[in-house]
């Protein structure tokens, strides 16, 4: 029997975009957000604060072939929690979490619906373990489905 | 005996980031026995508590100076340069306690 995997429970079927060709960052949290407001995930706030946060506070991941950036804002435009995925082929441009003036290709992205501060460890480590291995970002980058997404997330 | 730390640790939200951080850090400073509080902030409130505090620890791009030492610490998201971020993170600590104890 796989164990329980606190990181599958949290992937939203609903929030699932998988082979996608969003061109920006605004595009992508646009239609998370309009998804998010349609099951009542988010409130109108989750929009305006994601981008106005990513632009201040970058989220990429430079992690080698598959580049990862896990966008997320304040707690207060989250109603119930989430984690949303995106795959591209292309990349969508970040800038790097600890260096705002470099740039990379991420292409999967996982954008955090944190309800709580400071909460959750084990699922954030969970999903920490998941990006640093390259074969599971691989894997996800070629999911065409959720029953992939929960396959290649189902031992993290 | 020793000085006890106060540790700031920070990222953008103060949600997700930090707080895989903290734990890694609260790991390894048990590990080395230092003594230390940790505090987990958003990366903004960090030029208000640097007077309290003795060294800051964070995941994002520092957005201005500090007056105390501040470590960039993604490393230990990607695990990538990890064993030199532990350096670098024990190695600043034990020289504040060896400054305060003099």
């Amino acid at each position: 029997m796989t164990k329980k995997s606190s990181l599958s429970c949290y992937i939203s079927k609903d929030l699932l975009f998988l082979n996608t060709n969003f061109s920006s960052t605004n595009e992508l949290f646009q239609a998370v957000s309009k998804r998010g407001l349609k099951y009542g995930l988010v409130n109108d706030k989750f929009l305006p604060s994601i981008v106005q946060r990513e632009a201040k506070f970058p989220t990429g991941l430079e992690l080698g072939n598959v580049n990862v950036a896990i966008p997320h804002t304040d707690v207060d435009t989250i109603e119930h929690p989430f984690i949303a995925l995106n795959t591209n082929s292309q990349g969508i441009s970040f800038c790097r979490m600890d260096d705002s003036t470099v740039h990379i290709q991420a292409r999967v992205i996982f954008i955090l619906g944190m309800k709580e501060p400071h909460a959750q460890l084990e699922l954030l480590q969970s999903l920490m373990n998941a990006i640093q291995n390259p074969n599971t970002l691989n894997n996800l980058v070629n999911a065409q489905n959720f029953d992939d997404v929960l396959k290649v997330l189902q031992d993290y | 005996m020793k000085k006890k730390l106060n540790v700031l640790v920070a990222c953008g939200a103060g949600i997700a980031t930090s707080t895989v951080v903290m734990k890694k850090v609260e790991d390894l400073f048990k590990e080395h026995g230092i003594d230390a509080n940790l505090m987990q902030i958003k990366i903004a409130e960090a030029s208000s508590k640097q007077d309290s505090a003795d060294m800051l620890i964070s995941t994002t791009v520092l957005p201005t100076t500090y007056k105390i030492p501040a470590i960039k610490a993604m490393g230990f998201l990607t695990n990538i340069g990890v064993d030199k971020l532990n350096q670098e993170i024990v190695e600043t600590a034990q020289k504040i306690q060896a400054e305060a104890a003099q």
